[in-house]
């Protein structure tokens, strides 16, 4: 039961990238026009079906315990397996992870929301950065009052540190937890080819 | 003193700090009393945003910085102790003016003309994108004064301004300390969550870097003076803007590092607030230019771990890195190249007019 209860929990790490990807696919579309309310609920059906195939697909392998090591059986093998397995028995549902990721992601201000603007406008950071900060912060409250797995925070904050598109400052706040989360797991300094160079110089200015 | 007007203005705008849309709602605030404020108002300006800004400098009082490495000492040359980061703002901050304060014929007055500057060099002022006249332009906080003295070394004359309730203050050197705040100060970092009130220690703290990093610009002599921004690079968000700094010394490094170092010991902020406080550290840090012709020193270079150990670390936490570049190659696994830091710390001397106030 409790292994079941874990394998669903990281069912869910992969709905973060699964959903974040959706969403990228999302805003490209979004790019090129307005979506409609339709389409927005055929793309949500889409990833509902998504997560359910996911779903589908961790349980079998979690049966077929004779095949090669699933991320699922390496975690288990870990020592934070122990963590987890304590943590997820009082954790939230994974859909309230899975929402607050997808909601970050869909609404979350890029670069291209400051075309258009002035120096004046940007001289001091901007309401869009400002509300992007928001977002973000929001995030952080809700991984300190539902503590979640290592490994669920860290494929939250690593999938922000990489969207090329994200402010400079969010890129590096999240850069910033990914290596805090990577040194608390392995005791040991993050890579800094994970992330870009401005990226990865600016992570280490900021006060966590 | 119409012919300084137009080109005064023009430097004014670059020292004129952002722009924000929508009111702000200031309710709630601790009296306090002007009179025993060393920084001046100006009769006009707002009574509720005068009030935000004496609780600023009181909540300043208090504040304890954190400076491990010594490096907050090292940038304002000061220790960072409460009472020494206090007088290094009051050094450069002496009078507020509102919003609505115009520089023109009724305000500004010529103390002299034909004036030989006894340091006759200037700034390089970079043109960024221009302001549409037609914006919805609401201001954060301008450093008035610093905008003057350069304005008036552009044209050989030395200017005093006129500030309601407070005389005629001459404009001898960046250091005049003459700012203009508007309601785009008093924005709340963040809007939701409960709302975290203007009042409250973090919005404070926000506010507070904004009058370090105007402060700054009250800094300089001849090339560094005003400690002009420049624009910013290919590459930054703000690429085209003249919202980015050449120099390790600047306002931007100033702000972030007030901010990082009262952070630290913000017991009362929320984690919300810490993150939103993060974002405006992190933001001004993104726009000191030569940060990041600089990536890592040999010696933390060695001491990460490789990319190859990094990706095994995230497979094993289940993480699904296949849509991920950076652990498509792994046939490189050091870190990145190291290349000089090209941008220095500037001259923050003041330089004077040299004409007796």
């Amino acid at each position: 039961m409790i292994k079941k209860t874990i394998a669903r929990s990281i069912v869910g790490i992969g709905l973060i990238t699964l959903t974040a990807l959706f969403l990228f696919n999302q805003d490209s579309v979004n790019e090129a026009g307005p979506t409609t309310a339709s389409e927005s609920l055929r793309k949500s059906q889409k990833l509902m079906n998504l997560i359910k195939e996911q779903t589908q697909e961790s349980t079998s392998s979690e049966k077929n315990e004779k095949g090669a090591a699933t991320p699922v059986e390496k975690i288990l093998n870990t020592e934070e397996s122990a963590i987890s397995k304590t943590q997820f028995q009082r954790t939230i549902p994974d859909s309230q992870v899975l929402e607050k990721s997808q909601n970050f992601f869909a609404k979350i201000p890029r670069t291209h929301s400051l075309e258009g603007k002035t120096n004046a406008d940007v001289h001091d950071i901007p309401a869009e950065v400002i509300e992007a900060g928001q977002r973000l912060a929001e995030m952080r409250e809700f991984f300190v009052t539902n503590p979640q797995s290592l490994a669920v925070e860290t494929s939250f904050y690593l999938e922000c540190s990489q969207q090329k598109d994200f402010f400079e400052s969010i890129k590096a706040i999240c850069a910033a937890r990914v290596s805090e989360l990577y040194t608390k797991k392995t005791g040991r300094k993050i890579s800094p080819l994970v992330f870009d160079n401005r990226t990865a110089v600016l992570k280490d200015k900021i006060t966590l | 003193v119409l012919r300084f007007y137009p080109f005064a203005k023009s430097v004014l705008a670059v020292f004129l700090v952002s722009t924000l849309a929508g009111g702000t709602a200031l309710a709630g605030s601790k009296k306090l009393d002007p009179k025993k404020s060393r920084i001046k108002f100006a009769d006009t300006i707002d009574k509720s945003q005068r009030n935000l800004m004496l609780q600023d400098l009181e909540t300043l009082k208090s504040l304890s910085f954190y400076d491990p490495q010594g490096k907050v000492s090292a940038l304002f040359k000061v220790t960072p102790e409460t009472n020494s980061m206090q007088e290094w703002l009051y050094a450069r901050s002496k009078y507020i003016v509102p919003e609505t304060f115009k520089t023109d014929p009724s305000t500004v007055k010529v103390i002299k003309e034909h004036h030989i500057f006894s340091n006759p060099e200037l700034p390089t002022l970079e043109k960024g994108r221009t302001v549409d006249p037609s914006a919805n332009i609401q201001v954060v906080m301008s450093n008035l004064g610093a905008g003057m003295y350069l304005g008036g070394k552009m044209q050989n004359a030395v200017f005093a301004l006129k500030i309601p309730g407070q005389g005629e203050v001459p404009i001898t050197s960046p250091r005049a300390g003459i700012f203009q705040v508007g309601a785009g100060l008093f924005q709340p970092l963040l809007k939701k969550s409960g709302g975290t009130s203007v009042e409250g220690l973090a919005n404070s703290l926000s506010r507070l870097s904004v009058y370090f990093h105007e402060a700054r610009h009250s800094d300089g002599n001849g090339k560094s003076l005003l400690f002009a921004h420049a624009v910013c690079p290919e590459g930054s968000a703000y690429a085209g803007y003249n919202a980015c700094d050449k120099n390790l010394n600047g306002p931007y490094t100033i702000g972030a590092e007030f901010v990082g170092a009262t952070l630290h010991n913000c017991s009362s902020c929320t984690e919300s607030e810490k993150e939103a406080l993060r974002n405006r550290q992190a933001d001004a840090y993104s726009r000191v230019i030569a940060e990041f012709d600089v990536f890592m020193s040999d010696s933390d270079r060695m001491a990460a771990d490789t990319i190859t150990n990094t990706c095994k670390t995230f497979i094993d936490m289940g993480i699904d890195i296949n849509q991920y570049d950076f652990c498509k190659n792994l046939n490189n696994p050091t870190a990145g190249t190291n290349t000089k830091q090209k941008a220095t710390a500037w001259d923050d001397n003041p330089e004077t007019a040299g004409v007796n106030d």
